[in-house]
């Protein structure tokens, strides 16, 4: 990545649509199911299905937008702006996953 | 078909084998640089020259996550869905996180490269470089943990 505004953007634009994708509806919600090989929009009760890639892929598509939003910006914001949020969204997701942890 | 999956699961260990190698001496040697030549072990890890490792470190870190990827279906059908769900939620929900942690990392990618440009501060790479450590070994972790509740 030549421009430092281009990975910053990149980063945050990422961060920002795996977490939207994750955590709220904004975003339509790909499920793809193993058993069929076969992609639907939002989960089928009963059948095991991998939402993680669809959220990596809007997360990929958040960070192509990222990255051209932050070639245009000229003074880049402090790195701590990228990584901050990247912990903070850590954080956050993990806690997200509390369910899993309820005996 | 088993012979490939498992195939498969060794080279995603060894690769994050791998990663765990090259970010752990990249963070050692940003967090206790060497003061002054030495020959022993420890003063040796931290004179390794940290910016060498970042190509490293984005090849690996993209090599397992694909792997992973590969992976996930023969996981969520024969391991998750069979098991662990009903019977070990809890390690359901470590992998929950491991995948996001995985996804975090891969978003923090494009700025730990940037930042080891010369302009960059060696704080901002400390920062970078240590939430990508704790990420691979976290999911290095997990990885094991779940593996060991109920294997591929």
């Amino acid at each position: 990545m030549k421009s430092a505004g281009s990975a910053w953007g990149a980063t945050l634009g990422a961060l920002i649509a795996y977490v939207l994708a994750t955590t709220s509806r904004v975003l339509p919600l790909f499920v793809y199911l193993p058993r069929t090989g076969t992609w639907h929009v939002g989960n089928v009760p009963g059948e095991p299905g991998i939402r993680w890639y669809a959220w990596v892929l809007w997360g990929l598509l958040g960070g192509l937008l990222g990255a051209l939003a932050g070639r245009a910006v000229r003074e880049r914001a402090p790195w701590w702006t990228a990584w901050g949020p990247a912990a903070v969204a850590l954080i956050g997701l993990a806690i997200a996953e509390r369910k899993w942890f309820r005996w | 078909m088993d012979f490939l999956r498992i195939a498969l699961l060794v080279c995603h260990g060894i690769v994050a084998v791998l990663l765990i190698g090259a970010v752990t001496h990249q963070a050692i040697a940003l967090w206790l640089p060497a003061k002054r030549p030495s020959h022993g072990w420890w003063q040796a890890l931290g004179a390794v020259h940290p910016e060498r490792y970042v190509r490293a470190v984005v090849v690996l870190y993209v090599t397992t996550v694909l792997l992973g990827m590969l992976l996930y279906p023969s996981f969520s059908i024969d391991v998750r869905a069979a098991f662990l769900d009903a019977h070990r939620p809890w390690a359901t929900g470590l992998f929950e996180v491991k995948e996001h942690a995985a996804a975090v990392g891969l978003a923090l990618l494009p700025a730990y490269a940037a930042v080891w440009t010369p302009n960059a501060s060696s704080a901002s790479r400390r920062a970078f470089t240590t939430l990508l450590t704790v990420i691979t070994w976290w999911n290095f972790l997990v990885g094991h943990v779940v593996n060991n509740v109920h294997g591929l």
